[in-house]
């Protein structure tokens, strides 16, 4: 199977050459398959959202590489790496960062405001999310009004309004309760069977058995790798 | 800058209605009293129609600072109107302002002492209106007999108001100056605007001086509050650029924003300055444009809104937000968006 993701002795040391110096990420070698689930499982501050920065391409390493369907992310320019964020991946975060002063449709939407899309357009696209994820009617609700679980459905709305191949989720089940999470599980497995690339930082073990190959994160190094055949 | 646009609309209209040449005395390059005995020698001048001695100062009414101008009998200036009772014709009647006689509860009929111990007993004849607002507040007109003993100016007069044919104003200045034993001041009326327009200009600039140290702290303060304390737009910022936003499109987004408030804060400063004018007729304000008349001014504050104020309040208001917000949000938007969301 084709390898969309895969890094080489990728590092990230915050506060370099300082005695604030932090190894949040050392020598990570890894490869994720296309239309994989890949889950990086470990305790807190184990580097877990480090690497998934990376790998999103919203964070840049100290040393090492990283590519994204052949093209090595670390090389590229500001400009290129938002066109990759555009076009190819789809984050979720662990606290949704959702913009407060929008509703949720406007929340879902705006990631198409750049490219040129009508503003009736972006809403059938929005609300057509929304409704996917049973939001249809909060969705001019702020995220203010709306429980954990309604607002992570917001944000997974927007990581897929640009129909990236790619979506990452940092820490999914950390904000929800556990009917939330359930739903999440649906969706998680939903967005595989559309053939989608899934990466979740978690050390939540509920959401092991949905992955194809799990990471093992301690102290910013891989310590393990486990493979499964769905 | 209305305030001030309104009061030298108000002082234009007057020197536009006065006399053509005011001639004093000069005293060392400053205006002194001129000999009535002049008087006859500028009334032969070929091109004069018309000479009206005054004598013009400041006295006590009650508790309000007056302003007095004595002249003869029957040549109030036009742009005084009598809007009850009639102009004074002898010795010992006055004709005084609306504002001033709404302030002393005075009316055509009642008798005032002006000058102090050694003053003068007037009987009001006449209120007036005049165009300036600030004229009508605390002008009282007396017979020019009645100014110069109040006075005590003997046979001299502040100045002469001579009026004359039109195009005639140089060749009678010309001839003002071959008079012989006096050295007169001769200001026409161009001149005069021109003093006035000085004035105002650089009360204006005063003003506008004060605006741009007031404007020029304000950047670097803004830099420091949204540049440093950036927080929640920091994250707004990280939020876009993390779904694919160029920091080109994050800038054109923080334009377009700034456009829109400072489109909206110029018309809403608008409004204030004209509330504040209007209803609250330029309290605190108008200190700084008029002379001497204290925290809650006494007659209707003369304003004049004008384009150009109202395009610089946009204008501002534009470089004001701009500066405050394009580089804070350029820092935000080119640090990787997982920093900016911290």
């Amino acid at each position: 199977m084709e390898t969309i993701i895969r890094t080489e002795k990728l590092a990230k040391i915050y506060n370099p050459d300082t005695s604030y110096e932090v190894k949040a990420l050392w020598d990570v070698d890894i490869e994720i398959k296309k239309g994989h689930i890949a889950i990086l499982s470990g305790p807190s501050g184990s580097g877990k959202t480090t690497l998934i920065s990376l790998l999103g391409a919203i964070d840049r390493p100290t040393r090492g590489k990283a590519f994204l369907m052949g093209e090595e992310l670390t090389a590229m320019s500001d400009v290129a790496l938002s066109k990759v964020r555009r076009e190819t991946i789809g984050f979720v975060f662990q606290s949704f960062n959702l913009i407060p002063r929008l509703s949720a449709i406007d929340n879902v939407a705006f990631p198409l405001i750049p490219m040129g899309v009508s503003v009736t357009e972006r809403h059938r696209r929005g609300s057509e999310l929304l409704k996917r994820f049973q939001m249809g009617e909060r969705m001019r609700h702020n995220p203010e009004e709306l429980s954990g679980g309604q607002q992570q459905r917001v944000a997974i709305a927007r990581a897929l309004i640009n129909n990236p191949h790619i979506i990452i989720a940092d820490e999914p089940t950390s904000n929800i309760d556990a009917e939330a999470v359930k739903y999440l599980i649906e969706t998680i497995f939903a967005l595989k069977k559309e053939g989608r690339t899934i990466i979740i930082s978690t050390h939540d073990q509920s959401l092991f058995n949905l992955a194809d190959v799990i990471f093992d994160v301690k102290d910013g190094r891989i310590t393990g790798m486990r493979e499964f055949k769905q | 800058m209305a305030i001030s646009e309104g009061v030298k609309a108000e002082s234009m209209a007057s020197v536009m209605e006065g006399a053509d040449i005011y001639l004093t005395l000069d005293q060392y390059g400053k205006n002194a009293p001129v000999p009535l005995k002049y008087l006859p020698d500028v009334k032969k001048i070929n091109g004069v129609m018309r000479v009206v001695p005054r004598v013009l100062g400041r006295t006590y009414l009650g508790d309000s600072l007056a302003v007095v101008v004595g002249i003869p009998a029957g040549e109030l200036p036009p742009s005084v109107e009598c809007v009850e009772g009639k102009p004074f014709s002898s010795r010992g009647e006055a004709v005084i302002g609306v504002g001033l006689a709404r302030h002393f509860n005075f009316s055509v009929g009642h008798a005032f002492m002006l000058g102090g111990v050694n003053g003068r007993m007037l009987k009001i004849t006449g209120l007036f209106k005049a165009d300036s607002s600030i004229w009508a507040s605390d002008l009282i007109f007396i017979p020019f007999e009645d100014a110069s003993a109040i006075f005590k100016t003997g046979d001299l007069a502040t100045d002469f108001l001579i009026y004359v044919r039109p195009g005639y104003t140089s060749a009678v200045a010309e001839t003002l100056k071959k008079i012989e034993g006096a050295s007169f001041r001769i200001q026409s009326k161009e001149l005069v605007k021109q003093y006035f327009n000085k004035g105002f200009t650089l009360k204006g600039g005063i003003f506008t001086a004060l605006y741009t140290v007031a404007f020029a702290l304000a950047i670097p303060a803004l830099l420091v509050s949204s540049g440093f304390g950036l927080s929640e737009r920091k994250r707004e910022i990280g939020i876009f650029k993390a779904t694919g936003w160029q920091t080109s499109e994050v800038l054109e987004m923080v334009v377009f924003e700034n456009l829109i408030i400072s489109l909206s804060a110029a018309p809403l400063a608008l409004l204030i300055s004209f509330l504040w004018l209007k209803g609250l007729n330029g309290l605190f304000i108008a200190q700084f444009f008029i002379a001497e008349i204290g925290l809650f001014p006494p007659f209707n504050v003369p304003a004049r809104f004008l384009p150009i104020p109202a395009f610089l309040s946009f204008f501002f208001s534009l470089i004001l937000t701009m500066v405050g917000s394009l580089y804070s949000s350029w820092r935000a938007a080119v640090i990787p968006p997982a920093e900016a969301m911290k």
